[in-house]
């Protein structure tokens, strides 16, 4: 029985023409892949099993310049919605009003919007392709689903690529604010994913370069390309965290040698206590002096070489953004926190874990074939630029984030009930599954016992010597923490007259005073974060909106992986910095008196540094004085 | 006899193409700021790999060495910095060039202590390693694929005290 206000149609009354319904539905049926065509076709008669009608009840459409200032919660509209057939197969698409007026193939930009599909035009069309998709899985379904007919809001893999897990009751998206999306309604379910995207594949012609893992996904199972004349290309330039700032790198699939996964060992805080799970891209140099030739030659052929690359190697790490707080046990337990995908430069996270945080790392390589690598690599793009879940400590850490990134390119056989959730669990099930060694190809000691063997030979000297490892670290850790720079630079003068080797002990000096400086500014920072997010709240937004932005590099009004003319040019980019370093400057300048004492220390152990510099050349050079 | 890649008055003639270093040299953004990188100011700056930004406005590498003083081994060696950390040095002032100087400073002084290569200090000696080939040194070819490291840290030594210490 029809619904008041409904008004039924035949499909394909007429030719087709702007402004009417049946056109509209003409045009997007066209565009379907012959595949769903097939579906949506009875094979009797030929004729669509779908039908369509307008729903003269609905609410009116704003018009295309407020359309997208409304928020999405807020418009209360319904565009189209798809109403299954209680009795058999097919159904019906209901259409809101007003959208067949605004179908205008002779002008399809009159109209337009700066969100969504860029005009009303467009918006019409995906309207009708959106509830087509829908109505495609329901009969899909019905004739047995995949192989023959797939169904992707059905298929695992599919889910994986839009990060839908499964939930205690139905699957959900770990994508819970997502980024850059171009409808943030996909999120709601799998259908709404499929549907939302099937709209983008089938009217974007930029949708394989902003979405190329799920464009992929759809020309297979559909065995259908809507724009194999496309001109754009997957924009493979990111910038990644290193130095406190920002590296620009090409992730180009041809200069990926190899990924790792990357554990870091236990660190001491409640939030490292698991380790860290990270994978680490070891890209090739973009190019090298070739011997043969005596000349500079690309990167290419890759090969063991790029193992030394290490400077361009670019790690991938989700992470919860908890800077200036330290989580308690209990926070840890219930509370949520942003959890996003950064990709960091090898020495920014071999100078956090290795020297700032003491910890080691090992790096399993991960066994891929050039296709799984180039689709892991879109996969770690569509991430970066669109995804932020819930970083929940105890079932969406960086192990599981880390895990489900990989088993979207790399189907698992096996799955287990409980879903392991440490990074060492991870590598175990990893090596299960054949995907990497039981033996780390390559680990990073910690600088740990460099400084305990310093810190022993300083206390044999100048006591007191603890024999026991445990105690030299806890003596080093407070040494490190307590001590003052003109005690320290009191100790190597007092110490050089009676010693052998007066280099290596210079030497050894400043390796334990730049340690002694990386901890007191790290200190600092926190202060500055904990005490300004207190006592200058304003200032503190202030920061957090220009970390957040110089974290982006991308503008806004596009979604997903933005095309090359869409991320921020190196002197935008240079301004965002400049941004961020006046918000930390205003941050710090009203709790300079309060922690005068660590600013001064630290002046005065960079001072130590310099004068040690000083004191080593002259000692190399025989300086009798010396 | 391995020849020394870093002789105290060598003269460098072979230049990269600025083609290619710009190449390479506009891969990188390179900010440091004294939270994170542990040295220098609060700064964040980024440097960029084009040599014409950095206030230098020769067309081939090897006159992007003179700039950094008088001893063109530890100015050879300043490029092979650059390089391999991927940075342009501000040579007009120094100022940067300080920081960077005193990073690979201690980078190098860990390392001689038993701490692991970083990425960066790897990227220097990459750099050294690959470009002594093409480097006509004063006192002969220099043989390449080796390192000194008695130079490696007498050069170092030139370059911190060539970037403003007493």
């Amino acid at each position: 029985m029809l619904a008041a206000g409904l008004v039924l149609s035949a499909f394909f009354a007429g030719p087709a023409h702007g402004g009417r319904p049946d056109s509209l539905f003409q045009d997007a049926w066209g565009r379907l892949p012959p595949k769903v065509r097939q579906v949506l076709t009875d094979s009797l008669t030929g004729k669509p099993i779908v039908s369509f009608a307008v729903d003269r009840d609905g609410a009116r459409l704003p018009e295309a310049k407020q359309f997208c200032d409304v928020p999405e919660e807020k418009r209360g509209l319904v565009l189209a919605r798809f109403e299954p057939s209680l009795l058999g197969r097919g159904g019906k698409v209901v259409l809101n009003a007003d959208l067949p007026s605004h179908y205008a193939p002779e002008s399809p930009a009159k109209e337009p919007m700066s969100c969504r599909h860029g005009s009303l035009h467009f918006e019409a069309l995906a309207s009708v392709l959106h509830e087509l998709a829908h109505a495609y899985e329901r009969e899909a379904s019905r004739r047995g689903g995949a192989p023959t007919f797939p169904v992707p809001s059905a298929d695992e893999r599919y889910l994986r690529l839009v990060d839908i897990v499964p939930g205690w009751i139905w699957p959900t998206s770990k994508n819970t604010h997502p980024l850059r999306s171009p409808d943030p309604y996909e999120v709601r379910s799998g259908a709404e994913s499929f549907a939302v995207n099937f709209e983008y594949f089938l009217l974007d012609t930029t949708y394989a370069c902003r979405r190329p893992s799920q464009a992929a996904y759809f020309s297979k199972a559909f065995a259908f390309d809507p724009f194999p004349q496309r001109t754009c290309r997957v924009n493979t330039q990111v910038y990644a965290t290193g130095g406190g700032g920002v590296l620009r790198q090409d992730l180009d699939p041809a200069r990926l040698y190899r990924v790792d996964y990357l554990m870091a060992t236990p660190g001491t805080s409640f939030i490292s206590r698991w380790g860290h799970s990270m994978m680490r891209l070891v890209m090739c140099a973009p190019a090298r002096f070739d011997s043969a030739t005596k000349s500079i030659i690309p990167a290419t052929p890759m090969g063991p070489a790029c193992d030394d690359d290490t400077y361009w190697h670019v790690v991938v790490s989700y992470r919860a953004d908890v800077r200036g707080i330290e989580p308690g046990l209990l926070s840890i337990v219930k509370d949520r926190f942003p959890s996003r995908l950064f990709l960091m430069t090898f020495d920014e996270i071999f100078r956090e874990y290795l020297h700032g945080e003491l910890r080691s790392l090992a790096a399993y390589p991960i066994a891929l074939d050039p296709q799984q690598k180039e689709l892991l690599l879109h996969r770690i793009l569509e991430s970066h630029w669109g995804y932020e879940g819930d970083y929940h400590f105890l079932s969406g850490n960086c192990a599981t984030e880390t895990r489900d990134l990989l088993a979207s390119v790399l189907e698992p056989k096996q799955s287990s009930i409980l879903p392991t959730i440490s990074p060492s669990g991870v590598q175990e099930d990893w090596v299960g599954e054949g995907w990497v060694d039981t033996l780390p190809k390559k680990t990073y000691a910690s600088l740990l016992p460099v400084l305990k063997r310093i810190w022993n030979d300083q206390t044999i000297v100048t006591g007191p010597h603890l024999a026991s490892d445990g105690a030299a670290q806890s003596g080093l850790v407070e040494y490190m923490r307590d001590s003052k720079a003109k005690d320290r630079m009191d100790v190597l003068q007092e110490k050089l007259p009676c010693t052998l080797d007066r280099n290596a002990s210079i030497r050894d000096f400043i390796v334990l005073e730049a340690q002694v400086l990386r901890l007191q500014e790290q200190r600092l920072m926190d202060e500055i974060f904990s005490r300004g997010r207190e006592k200058a709240p304003q200032l503190f937004r202030q920061l957090s909106v220009a970390m957040q932005a110089r974290a982006d590099r991308n503008k806004a009004g596009a979604y997903g992986i933005p095309l090359k003319d869409e991320i921020l040019n190196d002197s935008e980019s240079m301004a965002g910095n400049e941004r961020f370093r006046k918000a930390l400057e205003a941050l710090k300048k009203p709790l300079e008196e309060e922690l005068s004492e660590p600013i001064h220390e630290i002046e005065a152990t960079r001072q130590n540094l310099q004068k040690a510099f000083v004191l080593q050349r002259k000692v190399r050079e025989g300086d009798p004085a010396k | 006899m391995t020849e020394s890649i870093l002789p105290h008055k060598a003269k460098v003639k072979g230049c990269m193409p600025m083609k290619t270093w710009g190449m390479i040299g506009l891969l990188f953004l390179f900010p440091l700021n004294e939270a994170q990188a542990g040295y220098g100011s609060a700064e964040a700056v980024m440097f960029l790999g084009g040599m014409s930004t950095a206030g230098v406005t020769t067309t081939t590498a090897g006159c992007v060495l003179t700039t950094f003083g008088s001893t063109p081994g530890a100015a050879w060696f300043a490029a092979a910095l650059v390089i391999g950390g991927g940075v342009t040095i501000t040579a007009t002032t120094g100022r940067y060039h300080k920081e960077l100087v005193t990073l690979l400073k201690v980078d190098h002084d860990t390392y001689l202590a038993g701490g692991e290569i970083t990425p960066f200090l790897q990227g220097v000696y990459r750099e050294v390693r690959t470009r002594s080939h093409e480097l006509q040194l004063k006192d002969g070819p220099c043989v390449g694929g080796e390192i000194d490291e008695l130079k490696m840290t007498e050069a170092i030594d030139k370059l911190v005290a060539l970037a403003g210490n007493p």
